[in-house]
């Protein structure tokens, strides 16, 4: 019986097959007319349970949804969302003018562009050429990066020479928190500069 | 009862007043109503409430007359399944707002020789329609279909999305279910 696929029902289920044929239920005479009316006044079915009345389950979800955008947002406003790097608040400082590559004396300055106050995304270190002490587009560029901190092989041999610059505001996070690292061969040759927080460079302490 | 529905691509064309309203859900409900309330009945423990499914069921139809697509599917399969998305919202709604049913059998139609034996089927059937609505969802729906819709097993099929000879057996699985249903409540 289980398998039965015949038009006709299976031994056995003859009598209740035929009890349900026989039942007829019919609608008032009234209801055609009743809804004809209906509709001619322009009256609208209802709509779907969710749309007419949200209950539980919807504020429920409605909320957490909520609650996820509002978190999102924020994290990607605090600059903790690489991803989002896009709707995040951005922040330039330059400082001029210091010898950071060694050569020169103090004619070198630095611009640092971070997410929110945080995140290093660009870090260039400059040489002021025009003598305005600040960043113009005449400066000549001695080092540039991109993300995250890289040593760069030196085009030399030679011992390497490390500057810490502490402390200062590099990052625009608003305190004079910050060192700046930049490790150079003899000959001013920039091979990587970076942020770090105070007290000062050490291994527990990530540059950035 | 099956007949296609030529009257109505003329009336959808007249503007839409109230004349034209009227006569749209008119020629809907002649067609199917009954057939839908029948439907629907198999579903509802009450008249009231079917009469109430029914009456949103043609009021939906009208309201998506215009789009309606001839090739796409036949005019009473089409109007089924409208009639089956309004059971399923009202049963999202029945979970939070419960109903007094009165007058339960108020629309059945017996010929019995006379009041006693009128009061007998109506206990009768009235006792298999309780042990209908026992039954899950996926065998209720194929009862309902098959003995209130007047619709045939290859409607249904197209209905549901299933092949014939499934809709067959899955019907006569929820039969044999009712029936054991029914035996265990006598």
């Amino acid at each position: 019986m289980s398998d039965h696929t015949g038009e006709r029902p299976p031994a056995g289920l003859e009598s209740i097959d035929a009890v349900l044929r026989g039942v007829r239920m019919e609608p008032r005479a009234s209801l055609g007319p009743e809804i004809a009316g209906r509709a001619a006044r322009g009256e609208r079915a209802r709509t779907g349970a969710l749309r007419r009345m949200p209950g539980r389950r919807f504020w429920t979800v409605a909320g957490i949804a909520g609650i996820a955008l509002l978190g999102t947002a924020a994290a990607a406003r605090a600059g903790y969302v690489p991803f989002l790097d896009a709707f995040a608040a951005t922040r330039t400082t330059e400082l001029c003018c210091l010898d950071l590559d060694g050569v020169g004396g103090a004619d070198d300055g630095v611009l640092v562009e971070t997410v929110a106050g945080r995140r290093v995304r660009r870090l260039v270190l400059y040489e002021e050429h025009d003598r305005d002490r600040a960043w113009s587009p005449g400066e000549l560029v001695r080092f540039t990066r991109l993300g995250a901190p890289s040593l760069r092989t030196p085009r030399a041999d030679g011992h390497l020479v490390t500057r810490e610059f502490c402390c200062s505001d590099y990052d625009g996070g608003g305190d004079a928190d910050d060192g700046l690292i930049v490790v150079a061969s003899p000959g001013g040759d920039v091979l990587l500069a970076a942020l770090f927080d105070q007290p000062g460079f050490s291994t527990n302490n990530l540059l950035r | 009862m099956a007949a296609p529905l030529t009257p109505l691509s003329s009336v959808r064309s007249t503007p839409p007043t109230e004349q034209g309203a009227d006569a749209l859900c008119r020629a809907w409900y002649a067609t199917y109503g009954p057939a839908v309330y029948r439907y629907l009945r198999f579903h509802v423990d009450s008249a009231d409430t079917a009469d109430d499914l029914t009456a949103d069921t043609f009021l939906r139809v009208l309201e998506a007359a215009d789009r309606y697509d001839p090739d796409r599917a036949e005019a009473r399969v089409w109007v089924f399944t409208i009639a089956r998305n309004a059971l399923r919202d009202h049963f999202r709604r029945a979970r939070v707002r419960k109903h007094v049913t009165l007058a339960a059998l108020r629309d059945l139609a017996v010929d019995a020789p006379s009041p006693e034996e009128r009061l007998l089927r109506e206990e009768s059937i009235e006792q298999l329609l309780k042990s209908v609505r026992r039954l899950r969802p996926a065998d209720r729906e194929l009862i309902s279909l098959r003995y209130g819709s007047d619709l045939g097993f290859a409607k249904i099929a197209a209905l549901l999305g299933m092949r014939e000879a499934t809709v067959r057996t899955r019907l006569w699985r929820a039969l044999a279910r009712l029936r054991a249903l029914v035996e265990d409540e006598s």
